[in-house]
């Protein structure tokens, strides 16, 4: 289950820059932020709570908290503290992301997602203490570029959409052989939580754990591999009470049709890896991947990402470096791309002439900071 | 006996490309080399040449009573220079025919009017009347600002560099019921300025081939008609140069409309006068008050500033032009300071417009791009660039 809140840039107007090296809040508007924060924050610790009840019912979970997340989990130690809980219990597994929920992996220097990934998995050993095994990109982005380098990082397991192209008229129900061993998602199951679960018109609705537990032991295969936004549950609770039983009762429903709940790191020591060729290409494969980088306006952003990271390293051992490369590290979160293709293109391009003039001025303070 | 007072805007900015940061470096790093060029060569040959010649024979037939007057922006002069040497030619010969008043108006036809320091807006009037005295031989003495964008400080600005009047849209809301057709004085400068008579302009202008239009189909004769039966000094007509063969196409038959207008005029006891001519033979009425907040210009039914300005991305494109001029001018790289001229070309914004109903027609006529947001995020795109340039450039000299 995937939880994130990233931080969205606000309104910029180009009069707040041209000078100084900026604070976060020029570029973000931490009220807004810290206040989506504690809203929900509550419902996920609200969540926590019915996840462990269903735990204690036998349920195994894991988690993909984003970076940014993480980060903001430190303003409030109580929702922290339940997710330590939880990991206590020994049935939640915590996997591994990019600390700044970016899109590292594509830029030409691996060394920038590299570096992401060991951030990442610092703070989830500082904050929770534990150390993944498994690697989610962001957005279940696949590319082949990295699997070789997080395997030898200490990676067992990559989870990745599960996108027809990759699956290429295949189930997305085993494992499979990579460098390393590699889960699909399954799109509609998942989404079935995720999205349509309180969607009152849906032809399932209301789904109860017998039934979900009944279509998936009617399914071949070795393993289903669910992912879906933490957060979605959230909204599903706020319209419908029935989330909750879903929660609680979907372990013993499992059981009932004889499916065993399984972290990502335990499946890929159970079943005998398949081929899938592919995973072997140098392709970067996800289902809607051009929602992310696909339109001109996230092309330019994506590619000023790089310039600025390579003028950005030349800097190293500068007065301001640290400070500039935290900024730097917000300005890259893969949300800031997914609000420029909202599906219509005013939406899209209003932000995107916001964000350009804000990585305008950032590369300006870049530029002008002396090495 | 009522002057007709005619002017015509001749303007190609220098359009930007679809914008990548390639290996490409200076000017054309950011404008498109080719489509300019082929757009530039369309518009001569449909416009630039054909007219020029027609309104040259009027001139010798009508031996000196035929007058007007041009406005031609130093972007389309360095065109001209570039492609078009016929058209550079031909506009010379109207400046020797006498009959023909040229006018001044920044180079870049440019918003630079609008930003509250005018170091910018007078050097570009000065790079424009140097340039049209090295090219035309002319000095101007009249003035017309891009889209006749007008204000009490643009009109102080122009005064106190010697002018001795402005042109500006005869806007509704500024007349507030009197006439277009006499001269005014500006309030705080006492500058003389014309306003468009814009219901005869666009009888021209917009809506010659209209069939839906009760007028239509126009001659010279009925337009002459109805401009005798205004009882006043002047009748100021002032358009697009481009109006003819290239908004109203040869097919429609403007040109025999152009050819025949002299004449039909002529006997009508009006007379033809350009602008200096105006200010010499009548006098101010009254005094007209436009705040700097309140400039009017010819675009659009607001006929204000919204066609440039009226949206968070057209200003925020403009508030970085802006702001980026003390960093622009600092770097002292004329190659730089060319570039970021050429981004104040008010074209550019107008790209950006997004007032769909109505005025959205025309601006998409003049657009390159497929959506005003299209426009704004390359435009965005090639300021991210450039700011990094200049940047550079003032780390390198540091």
């Amino acid at each position: 289950m995937g939880v994130n809140l990233p931080y969205s840039p606000k309104w910029y107007w180009p009069a707040e820059g041209f000078s100084g090296v900026p604070e976060i809040d020029r570029y973000f508007d931490r009220k807004n932020i810290f206040s989506k924060f504690k809203y929900t924050g509550g419902q996920i610790l609200r969540l926590n709570d019915l996840l462990l009840e269903s735990v204690e019912k036998g349920g195994i979970y894991s988690f993909d908290l984003s970076g940014p997340f993480l980060e903001q989990c430190r303003w409030d130690p109580e929702l922290l503290e339940s997710f330590c809980e939880l990991g206590e219990t020994g049935s939640i597994e915590f996997t591994g992301s990019c600390s700044n929920h970016s899109f590292s992996s594509l830029y030409p220097d691996l060394s920038w997602f590299q570096e992401e990934v060991l951030v990442y998995r610092e703070t989830l050993r500082e904050l929770l203490g534990v150390t993944p095994n498994t690697f989610v990109n962001t957005q279940l982005l696949y590319t082949g570029r990295v699997v070789h380098m997080l395997a030898e990082m200490g990676f067992r397991c990559l989870i990745a959409e599960g996108s027809r192209n990759l699956i290429s008229g295949n189930e997305p129900v085993h494992v499979f052989e990579n460098h390393l061993p590699t889960l699909l998602r399954h799109i509609n199951l998942s989404e079935d939580l995720e999205l349509r679960f309180s969607e009152k018109n849906w032809k399932d609705y209301p789904l109860t754990s017998e039934k979900f537990a009944n279509w998936i032991s009617s399914m071949e295969g070795d393993v289903l591999t669910l992912y879906f936004n933490y957060t979605g549950l959230c909204v599903h609770y706020e319209k419908t009470r029935t989330i909750a039983d879903f929660i609680r009762t979907l372990p013993c429903a499992l059981k009932s049709q004889g499916i065993k709940m399984l972290t990502p790191s335990e499946t890929v020591t159970k079943f005998a890896p398949l081929k899938l060729p592919t995973l072997s290409t140098e392709q970067t494969i996800m289902y809607g991947m051009h929602n992310a980088v696909g339109n001109h306006a996230q092309q330019l952003y994506l590619r000023e990402l790089v310039r600025i990271g390579e003028e950005l390293s030349e800097l190293k051992g500068s007065e301001n470096y640290w400070k500039l490369k935290q900024l730097f590290g917000y300005l890259q979160q893969g949300e800031i791309f997914f609000s420029m293709n909202p599906g219509s293109i005013r939406n899209g391009y209003e932000k995107a002439v916001n964000y350009f003039s804000i990585l305008s001025d950032f590369r300006r303070a870049v530029l002008e900071e002396r090495s | 006996m009522t002057s007709v007072c005619m002017y015509f805007q001749v303007h190609q900015p220098f359009r930007l490309r679809r914008f990548w940061p390639d290996g490409r470096s200076g000017f054309y790093r950011y404008f498109d080399e080719r489509s300019n060029r082929e757009i530039f060569e369309k518009v001569a040959r449909k416009c630039y040449i054909p007219t020029n010649r027609a309104l040259l024979e009027s001139i010798d037939e009508h031996a000196g009573k035929f007058r007007f007057s041009l406005s031609v922006t130093g972007t389309l002069l360095e065109q001209c220079e570039l492609w078009g040497k016929e058209v550079l030619e031909g506009f010379r010969q109207m400046a020797e025919t006498g009959a023909v008043e040229f006018l001044d108006e920044t180079f870049y036809h440019s918003l630079s009017s609008l930003f509250e320091n005018k170091t910018e807006f007078i050097e570009e009037i000065q790079e424009h009347r140097k340039l049209v005295s090295d090219l035309l031989g002319v000095k101007p003495q009249v003035f017309r600002n891009t889209e006749l964008l007008y204000n009490n400080t643009i009109a102080k600005t122009v005064s106190d560099l010697g002018y001795r009047a402005i042109l500006t849209e005869g806007a509704d809301h500024i007349l507030n019921g009197r006439s277009p057709n006499s001269l005014y004085r500006a309030k705080g400068s006492g500058l003389p300025i014309l306003f468009r008579n814009y219901k005869l302009s666009d009888d021209i202008g917009y809506r010659f081939s209209a069939k839906w239009w009760e007028g239509y189909p126009l001659t010279a004769e009925k337009w002459a008609q109805w401009a005798s039966g205004v009882r006043a000094d002047c009748i100021n007509i002032f358009m697009d140069y481009e109006t003819f063969g290239e908004h109203q196409w040869e097919e429609t038959g403007i040109f025999a409309f152009l050819q025949k207008l002299p004449e039909e005029v002529l006997k009508r006891n009006l007379n033809f006068s350009t602008p200096l001519e105006i200010v010499e033979k009548y006098s101010p009425v009254a005094e007209i008050d436009v705040g700097d907040l309140s400039t009017i210009s010819w675009a659009d039914s607001e006929r204000d500033t919204s066609a440039w300005l009226g949206n968070d991305m057209q200003r925020r494109c403009f508030e970085e032009m802006k702001l980026l001029e003390p960093f622009v001018k600092k770097t002292g790289d004329p190659e730089i300071l060319h570039i970021w001229k050429h981004l104040l070309t008010s074209d550019h914004y107008y790209y950006m417009c997004t007032k769909w109903l109505g005025d959205g027609d025309v601006h998409s006529y003049f657009s390159v791009y497929s959506t005003p947001f299209d426009a704004a995020v390359n435009f965005m795109a090639v300021v991210m660039d450039f700011k990094a340039l200049v940047f550079r450039k003032l780390r390198a000299i540091a």
